[in-house]
């Protein structure tokens, strides 16, 4: 085990962080971290959650409103801000022991024209065929509501992107609002890549540091205009963008859209 | 098969249908099975009004079977009468005089008939620029009596006249109809809401071949090959619904041969 820090600059140079500066270091890890936890399953998220050290509060939301002090419900403005939403469970009202199902994402203009109109193939009314979706509000809406246009019962599991340096509000899953990747020590690796199954950890090492060498090279070709350092740097390049492809496929076919769950 | 379970099927194949439409995928296929296989059969009941000839059918109703008055089976009448008591027209509404038979007395005879008319029932609205459809449309159900010369108008005469009795529930009505609809407040765990109720279990799965089918007519999920797949199922499940439905209450038809 090794600190993401060096494990970076094995991948590129001992000077990274002198090269490059925090910034950008936390900004590429974001990046890498976005595009590979995008090619994963909601069904893979889930489970790289559930398994980690993570309390439920830092991916599951049951309240339709937190607040406004630690925690935001998911009928809350800016509830999806930097979130991706994994499942959304509507309970079947007056169930005993609680049953919740499902919902599927519904398109967000359809939601809020046709989906309300009795007469409409696209009218929504059946609680077990539940659906959610994005209001033009920005909130999070799940149909069809209870008797009398209340909120139903529900639990959202969702998960936010890390983000480095930025104040931590409101149940995010990444506590990295006061630290940066370098902080990162060996033992606290697994933080950074909550959401994301440690067999594809390796390929968002590698997507960072293809952006750290593009960065670079973009240095170089556009401010020093030094071709022959560039050409050194697109052999590295070269090498890297292998490892990736083959780092992509395993992952895709792994954790990526085609597993079971995919489907909602 | 429950509503959830069928429903969870026809996800399985059009994952992005909402509420609305796989309920409506699956009462489409269930009026279809009705329709082609009259496997669902329930009566109706209707009040008798003395001088009333014609009477509202239920929109539902697509084939008359059999009728009972006052629990006795009554015959069709073969042709129609040649004078109409006619209610289509509402003298009260707006002044216009059809001229209505008088209301018949009771009679002995109790030599009843039903026929059926195709023609819309609308006593609301007289006027023909009034129509409205607030009901459908709905078949009228004819209760004549048969007396000797009991109505005689413009130098005609008939031997049938309106029914003249004056009875809640007299009518009883065994027919064909379309299936149950679902409803928002359906408990979905249960296999006896809306269609599934007037389809036999056994037949669940034919429901659902059909509206798989549909779902893939579809123009944004239109997949040929699966729709000729699960159609000729639903085809041949319907033909088997046929099949059931005739040697359950049935006895069949000997036809004659010569030898």
């Amino acid at each position: 085990m090794i600190a993401p820090i060096d494990k970076i600059k094995n991948l590129t140079t001992e000077d990274v962080i002198s090269l490059f500066g925090e910034d950008i270091l936390n900004s590429c890890f974001e990046e890498a971290f976005k595009f590979t936890n995008n090619l994963i399953t909601d069904n893979s998220c889930y489970e790289a959650l559930v398994s980690s050290d993570l309390e439920t509060a830092s991916y599951r939301t049951t309240s339709s409103s937190g607040g406004g002090t630690t925690a935001l419900g998911w009928n809350d403005d800016n509830y999806l801000k930097n979130r991706r939403i994994l499942f959304a469970n509507r309970e079947i009202k007056d169930s005993s022991p609680s049953v919740y199902l499902e919902c599927a994402k519904l398109d967000s203009n359809i939601s809020t024209t046709s989906a309300s109109i009795s007469t409409s193939i696209y009218y929504e009314y059946d609680p077990y065929t539940p659906k959610y979706y994005i209001t033009n509000a920005g909130k999070l809406q799940i149909i069809p509501l209870d008797t009398g246009s209340a909120l139903p019962t529900a639990e959202i599991y969702y998960m936010t992107y890390p983000r480095f340096g930025e104040q931590i509000i409101y149940s995010e899953t990444h506590k990295l609002g006061s630290t940066n990747f370098s902080d990162i020590q060996k033992e606290a690796e697994h933080t950074l890549f909550y959401g994301i199954p440690i067999q594809a950890r390796e390929l968002v090492y590698i997507q960072m540091a293809l952006n750290l060498i593009q960065y670079y090279m973009s240095d170089f070709v556009h401010e020093e205009e030094d071709t022959e350092l560039s050409n050194l740097l697109a052999s590295q390049v070269v090498s890297l963008d292998k490892d990736r492809k083959e780092l992509l496929q395993f992952v895709v076919t792994k954790f990526g859209v085609g597993n079971m769950g995919d489907v909602k | 098969m429950t509503k959830l379970q069928i429903k969870e099927l026809l996800k399985q194949h059009h994952p992005h249908l909402s509420s609305k439409l796989s309920d409506l995928y699956l009462e489409l296929s269930a009026d279809k099975i009705a329709q082609d296989s009259g496997i669902i059969n329930r009566t109706f009941l209707l009040s008798s009004t003395a001088g009333k000839r014609w009477y509202p059918l239920d929109p539902i109703i697509t084939k008359v079977e059999k009728v009972y008055f006052r629990d006795v089976r009554i015959p069709r009448l073969i042709g129609e009468p040649l004078i109409d008591d006619d209610e289509i027209y509402t003298p009260s509404i707006g002044g216009e005089s059809p001229n209505p038979l008088s209301t018949p007395s009771t009679n002995l005879n109790n030599k009843r008939f039903w026929m059926l008319s195709d023609y819309d029932f609308d006593i609301t609205d007289y006027a023909e620029d009034l129509i409205t459809s607030s009901d459908g449309r709905q078949l009228r159900l004819g209760i004549v009596e048969r007396v000797v010369n009991a109505v005689t108008r413009d130098g005609k005469s008939t031997n049938y006249q309106s029914c003249s009795i004056t009875e809640a529930n007299s009518i009883r009505i065994y027919a064909h109809s379309t299936a149950n609809k679902f409803a928002s407040t359906d408990d979905a765990t249960t296999q006896t809401v809306g269609p599934l109720r007037d389809i036999p279990i056994q037949f669940h799965d034919i429901l659902l071949s059909g509206a798989i089918a549909r779902g893939y007519k579809d123009p944004t999920n239109f997949k040929s090959d699966l729709y000729q797949f699960f159609n000729n199922e639903f085809e041949i499940g319907i033909k088997k619904m046929k099949k059931f439905t005739r040697t359950k209450t049935g006895t069949g038809f000997i036809k004659p041969q010569a030898f």
